[in-house]
């Protein structure tokens, strides 16, 4: 199993590493990089950003600035259904002004 | 963090107020960080040198009367000059130095967000490829002076271009460019004194374009707000490329304003611009 964690945040990827467990908030499966110990078991920077007790890296603040864009500008397109439930946005919006 | 302290290219960037050439993300950033660290220091020392001018001309002041009081005594016009003197001197001389720190001083504000910009990118960026930069970290000079109409200057600064490749093969192109207006106003009072009044009127203007590798058919475009805002697709050789152009305005009395634009903010404009791109390309 590999780690289903999607880094960066204009062309995120898998990150691919072995995964060393799942996280207990969403159920990915995650690397030891990219797991973050809290009170609720091991959780995904995602997860744990949303969660009180977590400690923030990197990688948690990280999520939370790519879900914060993800909530004020995403819309379907570019970004993959797994990466939509990476970035824990259900409501999308769509806006089809243009402006040339 | 002195000059003599930092990395041969820190040192070469901070002295020529530039940052050009093509880098890997570490580099950078540790060039970046430098460059933080010892506008910091210097920041510091503007500080000092500001307060000890203020002493001085305090210091100046008392001298003045006392050499003042001392001349209706014997002697006390030579004891009251020569303090006066040493005092003018000293006053010379820590303007001098404050002069100096002044202009050793970066523009604190650009590379906090070109620092924050890559910190918040290093991640899709393509490990192989360089951030190619053309930075000029010189601020407002002469050479970017223009007298508008009179008592109106205008200064163009287009002082940053950053161009760096994804990991998906697009290229991101960002540049910035600040103008300002310094406006002087002169008016008489009812006494008959001038008065004279100086604004400081700064616009922004960040244009984020993503080129592709090869042509591609854009996506739906994303929300602008069409007040500061305009996005478009042009045509640039056999590719299209989506640009994204935003402005920021600021203004402030007596000083050209040293705020800029939010890096968080010019990462959304990119992140806009890249939920353009086609399906095929995640």
């Amino acid at each position: 199993m590999k780690c289903q964690w999607q880094t960066g945040l204009l062309s995120p990827e898998p990150c691919g590493m072995m995964a060393m467990g799942g996280c207990s908030g969403c159920g990915q499966t995650i690397c030891g990089a990219h797991t973050v110990m809290g009170p609720n078991g091991p959780a995904c920077p995602q997860c744990a950003n949303s969660q009180p007790g977590y400690e923030q890296n990197e990688d948690t603040v990280a999520a939370a600035t790519r879900g914060g864009y993800y909530q004020q500008y995403g819309k379907p397109g570019y970004f993959s259904k797994q990466d939509e439930s990476s970035l824990n946005n259900k409501k999308l919006e769509r806006d089809d002004d243009f402006e040339t | 963090m002195e000059l003599a302290d930092l990395s041969r290219v820190a040192q070469n960037a901070a002295t020529a107020k530039a940052i050009t050439g093509e880098w890997d993300y570490p580099g950078f950033d540790q060039l970046l960080k430098e460059l933080i660290a010892y506008d910091k220091t210097m920041d510091a020392r503007v500080g000092r040198r500001k307060i000890w001018m203020l002493i001085s001309i305090f210091i100046c002041t008392l001298a003045f009367v006392t050499m003042l009081v001392l001349s209706n005594f014997v002697n006390g016009a030579a004891f009251g000059g020569a303090g006066f003197g040493g005092a003018i001197a000293n006053l010379i001389v820590s303007i001098q130095l404050w002069r100096k720190s002044k202009k050793l001083a970066l523009p604190e504000a650009a590379l906090e967000m070109l620092h924050q910009l890559v910190r918040f990118l290093h991640q899709d960026l393509d490990p192989k490829a360089k951030i190619t930069t053309t930075i000029d970290l010189s601020g407002l000079t002469d050479e970017k002076k223009q007298s508008i109409i009179p008592m109106q200057w205008s200064y163009l600064d287009p002082w940053c271009t950053i161009r760096f490749k994804l990991r998906d093969g697009y290229v991101v192109l960002v540049r910035q460019t600040d103008s300002f207006i310094e406006t002087t106003r002169t008016r008489k009072n009812a006494r008959g004194k001038k008065k004279s009044k100086t604004n400081w009127k700064k616009q922004s203007r960040v244009t984020a374009r993503i080129i592709p590798p090869a042509p591609v058919k854009w996506g739906a475009p994303p929300k602008v707000d069409h007040v500061w805002e305009r996005i478009k697709v042009v045509a640039k050789q056999d590719l299209s490329v989506a640009v994204l152009d935003r402005w920021w305005a600021y203004k402030t009395p007596t000083h050209a304003p040293t705020d800029a634009p939010p890096a968080k903010e010019i990462v959304g404009m990119l992140f806009r611009l890249c939920s353009m791109r086609p399906l095929e390309a995640n």
